[in-house]
């Protein structure tokens, strides 16, 4: 029995009369790619902010690895990275000083250590090597994000939050970027949750998904996620967009 | 035999073995790292590494290893790995085998002292040749190019930097007024010489003080403003702001700048005159209250003190100023192009070279007006 990275119990959130999540629970398991999809408003980004201990619910209960999320507690700071839906780099450092300051902050490695082992997270997710020295600001899109890959695994982390991760990449983009986060938690042994809209990243990378309808998640595998009787899942998997992606998924 | 939390070292058959143990992960890397530097194997012997004892291992920890071993095989050694999971290697090898581009090199050592900073000399005036006629062109294409909303955001900015800057300059020069009188009165008075005071208060408030003053005010609250709002909309991946007024067909410059501009250079003179009339009120304040004076012995001595002339010099700097903090504040915030970082700077540089700007104008008007013996 794996053991359950992410414990989510009856959450709660509302914004005004807006009743966003209503009593919503969630498991993800040691190991596993779970993907969590949803409408515009359904409430994706207010759940991974509340998992994230960015957003303090009106009630419920989370627990991350084992730590009880409360928003200004501490928060399993070390063991988790983010990869933020606009990579969230910080805009005066180069893409190196980026990935080093989560290193520099958590750990007593050498200067000098600490910048090579930053390159090669740099060139783990699959950054020419002389992107390293470049802001932010000089990045194409992808590149951004690939940084910011780098930079969420920095820490070696047990946990990998994915906001959006293939969104405003084109194609070939983004399947080279599902093949790295393939690759990764093929030899690193991560848990990686994803949130996205993209049929092709929730086909290729997901073992389980959450979908998250009228305020709860309905949780399983995607075979079982798109037979389930709901008019927006309905629609959402066994739309003309879902279809050919299945049958050419089946073929190949 | 050496050993530590991470390795046995031993000799068996001439091979230096060393076996690997505990957790080679990143929260133990600075002892690892530590621990392998004291790692040498005697010359000329084969060198294994045998990794089956190992805990744990992730990819820091093999990339530890991993240089090790380079390090080894650079000092000829043949290293040979036994009992490892092959995929952080094989993953290592193509990462770390790829070809680095070598540092540029630093130039000629011996003319530095005197080549860096002639560039930088350098840089800075063609810097602020560019930056002149930047603001050149940008006024002039706002002017040839209004928006259809210049109008109404220039009247907008009206209120923004005139209306609102109304209390604070009004109780600055008021209470500016109250001191000059009361420094001046104190001083000439020991001199003998106290009749004096409202002709030098008024003159200084109405030709010096009151204008420049205002600009001051007026740089550090609206200069600061153009740079940091107009320098968000141009900071990229955050609001692509004026690019989509680009594509708009909504010209930047006559959106942006010109109403800005014109709003100072209408607003500035009337906080000047404000400002003016709010010192005089200062100071015979200071008069009724300090020295005795009546209000008509007051307003007597300001009516022989202080002709037209007087208040006219002062006043007509105020748009010459409005230009300044104008062009150098809009300009400034159009030259931000990166980071959260270079906002702040180019906030500072708005306000910093507006205020230098404004006094090194203000002198230039002093000789010219006295040249002209106004």
């Amino acid at each position: 029995m794996p053991e359950s990275v992410i414990s989510v119990r009856g959450l709660v959130n509302k914004f005004g009369r807006n009743m966003v999540h209503d009593g919503l629970d969630l498991e993800v398991k040691q190991g596993e790619i779970f993907s969590i999809v949803g409408g515009s408003g359904s409430g994706k980004s207010v759940l991974l902010r509340s998992i994230l201990g960015l957003q303090r619910p009106i009630s419920g209960k989370i627990t991350v690895l084992g730590m009880p999320i409360r928003p200004g507690a501490e928060l399993p700071y070390r063991h988790w990275g983010v990869l933020f839906q606009h990579g969230a780099l910080f805009s005066g450092l180069t893409v190196r000083e980026n990935v080093e300051l989560p290193i520099a902050l958590h750990s007593s490695m050498g200067q000098h250590t600490r910048s090579k082992l930053a390159s090669l997270k740099v060139q783990m997710a699959g950054l020419p090597s002389e992107a390293e020295d470049k802001v932010p600001s000089e990045l194409s899109g992808g590149m951004v994000k690939r940084a910011a890959l780098a930079r969420a695994l920095a820490l070696e982390p047990r946990l990998l939050f994915l906001d959006e991760p293939t969104a405003g990449l084109d194609p070939i983009a983004a399947e080279e970027f599902e093949d790295v986060i393939l690759y990764l938690r093929e030899s690193l042994d991560l848990t990686v949750v994803i949130i996205t809209h993209d049929l092709d990243t929730l086909y290729s990378l997901s073992d389980r998904v959450a979908v998250l309808v009228d305020g709860k998640a309905r949780t399983g595998t995607l075979e079982e996620v798109a037979t389930m009787d709901h008019p927006w899942i309905n629609s959402y998997f066994n739309g003309v967009r879902a279809r050919v992606i299945r049958t050419t998924e089946s073929v190949v | 035999m050496g050993s530590s939390d991470f390795y046995i070292e031993e000799f068996v058959d001439r091979r230096f073995i060393v076996s690997l143990r505990g957790e080679w992960t990143f929260d133990n890397a600075s002892a690892i790292e530590q621990s392998l530097k004291t790692l040498s194997a005697p010359a000329s012997t084969d060198v294994e590494f045998r990794c089956a004892g190992l805990r744990r291992i992730d990819l820091t920890g093999a990339w530890l290893l991993y240089a090790k071993s380079l390090e080894m095989e650079a000092e000829g050694f043949k290293p040979e790995f036994s009992g490892f999971k092959d995929t952080h290697f094989k993953f290592l090898h193509q990462v770390i085998d790829q070809p680095h581009p070598e540092d540029p090199g630093i130039e000629d050592k011996e003319f530095t002292f005197l080549a860096r900073p002639m560039a930088a000399l350098g840089r800075t005036t063609t810097h602020a040749i560019s930056d002149i006629g930047q603001m050149a062109a940008m006024g002039l294409d706002g002017l040839r190019r209004p928006s259809p909303v210049t109008f109404r955001e220039t009247i907008n900015q009206l209120y923004e930097v005139g209306l609102k800057a109304v209390p604070i300059i009004a109780l600055m020069s008021f209470l500016i007024g109250v001191v000059l009188a009361y420094q001046a009165s104190t001083l000439l008075t020991q001199l003998g010489a106290g009749a004096f005071t409202i002709d030098l208060v008024a003159i200084s408030i109405l030709r010096e003080m009151g204008v420049m003053l205002t600009a001051i005010m007026v740089a550090g609250r609206s200069g600061s403003a153009f740079a940091a709002s107009l320098g968000v909309m141009k900071l990229n991946e955050v609001n692509e702001e004026v690019d989509d007024m680009l594509i708009m067909g909504l010209p930047p410059n006559g959106t942006l700048v010109l109403p800005r501009v014109l709003g100072l250079v209408v607003a500035l003179p009337l906080l000047a005159a404000l400002s003016d009339l709010c010192g005089i009120a200062g100071t015979w304040f200071m008069s009724v209250t300090l020295l005795g004076l009546s209000s008509a012995q007051f307003f007597d001595r300001i009516n022989d003190a202080v002709t037209l002339d007087t208040v006219m010099v002062g006043l007509s700097k105020a748009p010459f100023f409005a230009l300044i903090i104008g062009a150098v504040g809009t300009l400034r915030g159009l030259q931000v192009k990166s980071s959260a970082e270079e906002l702040g700077r180019q906030t500072t540089r708005a306000v910093v070279e507006a205020i230098f700007l404004v006094i090194t104008a203000d002198a230039a008007f002093s000789i010219i007006y006295t040249e002209l013996g106004i």
